[in-house]
């Protein structure tokens, strides 16, 4: 709909008001427990690591809006931006994670794409309608699991991301969208990787 | 024929290990060695030294070659628990639980937990006698406010910070190193008891050996490093580095442990001193800190639990977080991870009791780690069947050496636990 806010524009309007109202243990909906806010003699105190300097400026610039609305001034002193020592487009992994149902696994996949901002590869959801594509889209060893959850009408959320992002999205999977279960395949190489 | 081997490299399909695999020069080596040192520091925890103390008080340097057995075996086992929390992306107890179902998995994490609980109430103790060492006030009287600050600050406070200082306070035991060349050992003897191995047969000897094995290569270990990679996201393109850094951590861990036997046994076990008491232990150290060997044992002692006890808490609280599929981390607000903060905070209390309840500090330190002796293989087995898996792994499964090292490294633990049940129930305890 025309002039509606993205949900995570909401989810983090919801979190900088929950910060000004005293909230401050809430973890931020993008950057979960990377990120510690506390509020001490009218200071905003922002500690952490984040993934990039863009999501740095962002935060600040959110922040800034604020100051004299509720604070005085912020500190991110203790706010860095994460050294990347890993590379991305080297190996890439898949991610499996069971749900009750289709519903079920199209309310993770929003919150990943739309909350967390989850830019992946490939992402599906599959029930027992798609079983045939099981075998396209995950390593063989993995392939009769998920069919025994298919048959036995779970629904099941496909995430293929860069090696480097399977860490925070298995934490996702498994501790935000409670999963029945999570699995992550082994890293391969990306296609035409030489 | 060179063009057939070229042909034959550019048609093998790509291998994500070769992707991710580098060979590493000298300085970014040097570079690489940095946080395992916090593991194997907390590996030589106030229980592994009096442990270390009493094999070498009561059987010299006879179990020498242990512990030259053991360092490989130790590092492999290591690597495993790092690269299987990389590669699957998740801790050992979830893991345990995903693929061998909860029969399995339940048991095999609560042993750990338990064995941690006493470990952590025998650390308690030893703090307690190094704080008797340094104020004359009795050491019971220390297990309370101990386990209550050491709680507040695994708790409340950002403890892998905290635990980058901590590692000063142990670094007091490489003063152990200068004590073994201090005490004149007879180094041809030493020379031949590390590459000779000698069998004595009866249950102070394998008690020492099971305990010896269970607090080299402990259980808490395998958990602790496998969450630490979660906590970093640390991932497989650094497992070079990775490897390089818990090799230098484990191999600084054996080392003060060997100085520790060799000291021991060149001090104590030379003129038949048993150890009673924590200033027996501390004696080994007067060939290099003379009237002050008690003070600088007892500040390496209470270093050595500071580091250990939250490492032990916390490890025992991941893997119940894990078997329940809680939210866990220490670098997670105590908010956002209840369980996961209460599990730890129960692992104190428990903790304390033990500790009160106890007679015997040294005892029960030694004692501690023969059950942590008796339950690695189980996960050294299990850790082995993970990490081997093709499924679960892909390329990075285990190769042929790292197999080798650690089956053996399980079988020589069962042999030991084996022979240690048989001693026990043929002769009885040791006095």
């Amino acid at each position: 709909m025309k002039g509606e806010r993205p949900p995570d524009v909401v989810a983090i309007d919801a979190w900088w008001n929950a910060v000004l109202a005293g909230g401050v243990d809430e973890p931020h909906p993008v950057h979960g427990d990377d990120l510690r806010v506390s509020i001490r003699h009218g200071a905003l105190h922002l500690v952490g690591t984040l993934p990039t300097e863009a999501d740095k400026n962002e935060l600040l610039a959110r922040g800034g809006d604020f100051v004299a609305h509720g604070i005085d001034r912020i500190d991110a002193r203790h706010l860095k931006v994460a050294k990347l020592t890993e590379k991305s487009g080297i190996l890439e992994q898949t991610l499996i994670a069971g749900f009750r149902n289709r519903e079920v696994a199209e309310l993770a996949r929003q919150y990943l794409v739309d909350i967390r901002r989850l830019k992946a590869k490939q992402l599906e959801i599959l029930d027992r309608d798609q079983a045939s594509k099981v075998r396209r889209l995950v390593p063989e060893g993995f392939v009769s699991d998920i069919e025994q959850a298919l048959e036995a009408g779970e629904a099941v959320l496909i995430v293929r991301v860069d090696e480097t992002e399977a860490f925070k999205v298995r934490e996702m999977l498994a501790e935000d969208t409670r999963s029945r279960r999570t699995v992550a395949t082994p890293p391969v190489p990306v296609p035409g990787m030489r | 024929m060179a063009e057939v081997q070229s042909r034959a490299r550019i048609d093998r399909p790509l291998n994500a290990r070769d992707l991710t695999t580098k060979k590493l020069s000298l300085s970014e080596k040097l570079r690489a060695a940095g946080p395992g040192l916090i593991t194997g520091g907390a590996d030589n925890d106030p229980a592994g030294i009096a442990t270390y103390s009493i094999v070498g008080a009561s059987v010299g340097f006879a179990q020498n070659w242990l512990l030259l057995l053991s360092t490989p075996m130790l590092i492999v086992i290591q690597q495993m628990s790092a690269k299987v929390a990389n590669v699957t992306k998740t801790d050992l107890a979830t893991l345990l639980r995903t693929t061998f179902g909860a029969r399995v998995a339940t048991p095999a994490v609560l042993l750990m937990v338990i064995a941690n609980v006493i470990t952590m109430g025998a650390d308690l103790l030893a703090m307690g006698a190094a704080c008797e060492l340094l104020t004359g006030v009795k050491f019971i009287y220390w297990v309370v406010p101990l386990a209550a600050v050491m709680a507040i600050v695994t708790i409340f406070t950002d403890y892998k910070v905290l635990s980058k200082y901590l590692l000063w306070l142990v670094a007091v035991f490489a003063t152990y190193i200068l004590a073994a060349f201090l005490s004149r050992p007879d180094w041809g003897a030493v020379l031949r008891s590390t590459v000779v191995p000698q069998i004595s047969f009866s249950p102070d000897y394998f008690l020492g050996a099971v305990g010896l094995l269970g607090t080299t290569i402990t259980p808490y270990l395998f958990f602790w490093q496998a969450s630490g990679e979660i906590e970093e996201r640390r991932g497989v393109q650094g497992i070079s580095r990775r490897n390089v850094d818990i090799s230098a951590g484990m191999v600084w861990s054996n080392l003060t442990a060997f100085s520790i036997l060799v000291a021991t046994g060149a001090v104590l076990y030379s003129h038949h001193t048993t150890i009673k008491t924590a200033a027996d232990a501390a004696r080994a150290l007067e060939p290099f800190a003379g009237p002050y060997a008690t003070v600088l044992f007892a500040v390496g002692v209470i270093g050595a639990g500071l580091l250990a006890i939250p490492v032990l808490a916390a490890s025992a609280s991941y893997g119940v977080a894990g078997l329940a599929g809680w939210r866990r981390g220490l670098g997670r607000h105590a908010k956002n991870a209840p369980q996961f903060y209460v599990v730890i905070g129960l692992a104190f209390l428990v903790a304390m009791e033990v500790a009160v309840s106890a007679v015997n500090p040294i005892k029960a330190l030694f004692y501690s780690q023969v059950l942590d002796g008796l339950i690695a293989p189980v996960l050294v087995i299990l850790l082995l069947v993970l990490t081997s898996s093709r499924k679960l792994m892909g390329d990075f499964a285990n190769g042929l050496p790292t197999k080798v090292i650690g089956w053996a490294a399980a079988a020589v633990m069962i042999l030991a636990d084996v022979a240690v049940v048989y001693q026990v129930a043929t002769k009885g305890l040791p006095g």
